[in-house]
């Protein structure tokens, strides 16, 4: 029997969360209250419960420990970010401690057991991390990661409880512009770049998000199974409910991937109120359900559902909508949202209460003029990303950096006190996107349509998988490392299908006829891809010379993506004999 | 008494609703213990943890990350299953 009960609302403590100035403050008030995170395991059972109290005394301990290691300040502790409570207690015991924690992934693919630990062992040295620690199932990994790097200690939870505590250390929590946390997100996992976030830029962002995005209150309550080591699930379900002394239920993604409807077991029996994901765990949890399901289930009391991180499908979300119907879910909980790492977690929320909202444009002029006209025919659906929240300054720029109009589709740029300090020892990756006078390229394009935000096309280049982003220069250079593919004779990109979802496609250039030949480079592409990034690619040998080139001589993945999907829309018309071709155009 | 083969054939059995028509119609009589489950079938790394799920349903078992990562055929997987059992 299980004696275990998760932690309260708060029912004692009045909610706070403008007045913090660093994380340590916020943990500290929330530790006078009841709530706290709770655990559940792969069967969702809870496991593990951590009041913000418990995690205070735990992190404080612990702090001393690592600052008797004799670290300098600032110096990097890598935490393979499994939902644990270890990845809280060290992310927190770094705050008292004046080192800066890094979340490093914790998903690890079937039969990839080498490409896991040469990327722990990438992002470690390329933070240059002095300290490393992994949850119990992750030890022999991380163990392996850290042979070939000069790291002051590395290990178990329980290795760092054994070391001895120095009772007279005084702890100087980080605040005001010094680090809070890296955040490993943005960049090719081959040159991990790592967004840095100060204690007053998070704060910021923090701030907006309970004010203006979520409008938090007392009675909310987080359930969540996003990965820690991405900025939703650290930001949106460990930061955001501990500013506002709230609880927050985990599942493991892993758990989520293998029985995602715990997800809504977990939210029925908490009375969960707040949740996210992107659009493909809404998917996948609408194709799992069992029709038994929505007579156990009560998701009344989901009052924001929020979708993000990837292209927002709104038939897809409407399929959820429907399926849950009889659990009382009510789908104007869906809030759609923008964001990124480089701004903490969120840049908008769309309007609570009031579900998403789709704006229909002409697809022609989209494609030729970048001009957003609502239209009824010929017609693209993009989901309406919301308000901006006030403390962004914003605006939609062209390549010449003019400012556009409204409905104009351009780069989206923002200013503001959530916008980070820089990608982390990296000045020239710095300054290609961030300016002199704080202004932050998101690479993301879009058109506004007054405050509210509409994405048309994520990040350039970036291919956005099951919510995951994959960096078309990794997949070319595992490509590359192939038998029979030339160095530069490869390109990546994505491309979206008739039902709005994302695929790879890796265009490789060949000269090689033999067919026997051919087909096995094509296996053995596609076995390198799918052990290294759990991905089906869609792979077309060409001619060389087939890849598009800019002006300077550089692969561009875009034109190449335009001559794949003319190639590949051509022979689908004559696949079906269809005789016009027009409904294709547009990519 | 459940040996390997029984269990690599189980193990393919379970398979089977993963795969589209077009890779089973390529790959069903070659399917067996050496089948390289990360590369031959077409398969999502959300998929094959789906079909990880249903081995440890069906044997009542649980698969430890470390093993996984160390897996690729179906063989492999059944080494798992049988010493998970004992």
């Amino acid at each position: 029997m299980n004696l275990l009960s998760p932690t309260q609302l708060n029912q004692t403590l009045p909610l706070a969360n403008t007045d913090f100035s660093n994380l340590a403050e916020a943990l500290e008030y929330a530790a006078r209250g009841e709530s706290g995170y709770n655990f559940y395991d792969g069967r969702g059972r809870l496991e593990y419960v951590l009041s913000y109290a418990t995690l205070e005394l735990q992190a404080k301990i612990l702090a001393r420990k690592l600052v008797a290691l004799g670290c300098p300040r600032g110096s990097v502790v890598g935490i393979i970010a499994e939902t644990d409570p270890l990845f809280h207690r060290f992310f927190f015991a770094c705050q008292y401690a004046g080192l800066i924690p890094v979340a490093l992934p914790a998903g690890v693919q079937l039969g990839a057991h080498n490409v896991y630990i040469e990327q722990i062992a990438r992002m470690l040295k390329g933070c240059n991390a002095k300290i490393a620690v992994a949850p119990d199932t992750h030890t022999t990994f991380l163990a392996e990661a850290s042979e070939s790097l000069d790291l002051v200690m590395s290990g178990s939870g329980s290795d760092f409880d054994a070391l001895p505590e120095d009772s007279n250390i005084q702890l100087k929590p980080f605040s005001g512009d010094e680090p809070a946390y890296l955040q490993f997100t943005s960049g090719s996992t081959q040159f991990p770049r790592g967004v840095e976030i100060s204690q007053a830029t998070v704060m910021a962002n923090l701030k907006d998000i309970a004010i203006h995005g979520l409008k938090l209150e007392r009675t909310d309550r987080f359930v969540s199974w996003l990965p820690l080591y991405h900025d939703m699930g650290l930001v949106g379900f460990v930061l955001v409910p501990l500013n506002s002394q709230l609880s927050a239920d985990y599942m493991s993604p892993r758990t989520f991937a293998m029985r995602p409807r715990l997800w809504l077991k977990i939210l029925s029996d908490n009375r969960g109120t707040i949740s996210s994901s992107p659009t493909f765990g809404y998917a996948l949890c609408a194709k799992r359900l069992r029709p038994s399901d929505t007579e156990r289930y009560d998701l009344s009391s989901w009052r924001a559902a929020c979708v993000g991180a990837e292209r927002v499908n709104h038939e897809t979300m409407d399929q959820f909508a429907n399926a849950l119907r009889d659990t009382g879910f009510n789908k104007n909980a869906f809030v759609a949202c923008y964001g990124m790492a480089e701004c903490v977690l969120a840049i908008s929320f769309s309007p609570l209460n009031q579900g998403l909202s789709v704006d229909w444009v002409d697809k022609f002029q989209l494609g030729t003029s970048g001009k957003a006209v609502p239209a009824l025919d010929n017609a693209a659906p993009y989901v309406d990303c919301g308000e901006i929240l006030p403390s962004f300054e914003y605006l939609v720029r062209d390549d010449d950096g003019n400012d556009l109009g409204d409905r104009q589709c351009g780069r989206i740029c923002i200013k503001g006190p959530a916008v980070m300090s820089g990608y982390y020892q990296n000045k020239a990756a710095t300054d290609e996107v961030l300016s002199e006078d704080g202004w932050l390229d998101t690479g993301d394009i879009g058109y506004l349509i007054g405050s509210h935000i509409v994405i048309t096309a994520r990040r350039k280049d970036v291919i956005i998988v099951n919510g995951i982003n994959i960096w078309p220069q990794d997949l070319e250079m595992l490509a590359e490392r192939t038998e029979g593919v030339r160095l530069g004779g490869v390109s990546a990109f994505g491309t979206v299908d008739e039902n709005q979802l994302e695929h790879a496609v890796l265009v490789v250039e060949t000269r090689d006829k033999d067919q026997s030949r051919r087909n096995h480079l094509i296996e053995q592409l596609a076995q390198a891809l799918s052990q290294s990034f759990g991905l089906k690619v869609h792979i077309e040998l060409t001619l060389p010379g087939t890849l598009r080139r800019t002006s300077s001589g550089k692969l561009s993945r875009s034109q190449t993506r335009d001559a794949f999907l003319k190639r590949s829309s051509i022979a689908n018309l004559i696949e079906q004999q269809i005789p016009n071709g027009n409904e294709r155009a547009h990519a | 008494m459940t040996t390997l083969d029984d269990i690599a054939q189980k193990l393919v059995e379970l398979l089977m609703t993963y795969l589209t028509e077009n890779v089973k119609d390529k790959k069903i009589p070659t399917l067996g213990s050496s089948t390289d489950l990360t590369s031959d079938l077409e398969l999502e790394s959300i998929q094959i943890m789906e079909y990880v799920v249903e081995i440890e349903d069906s044997y009542d078992i649980s698969i430890d990350l470390e093993s996984l990562s160390n897996a690729k055929t179906i063989n492999d997987l059944a080494q798992i299953v049988a010493r998970e059992m004992n």
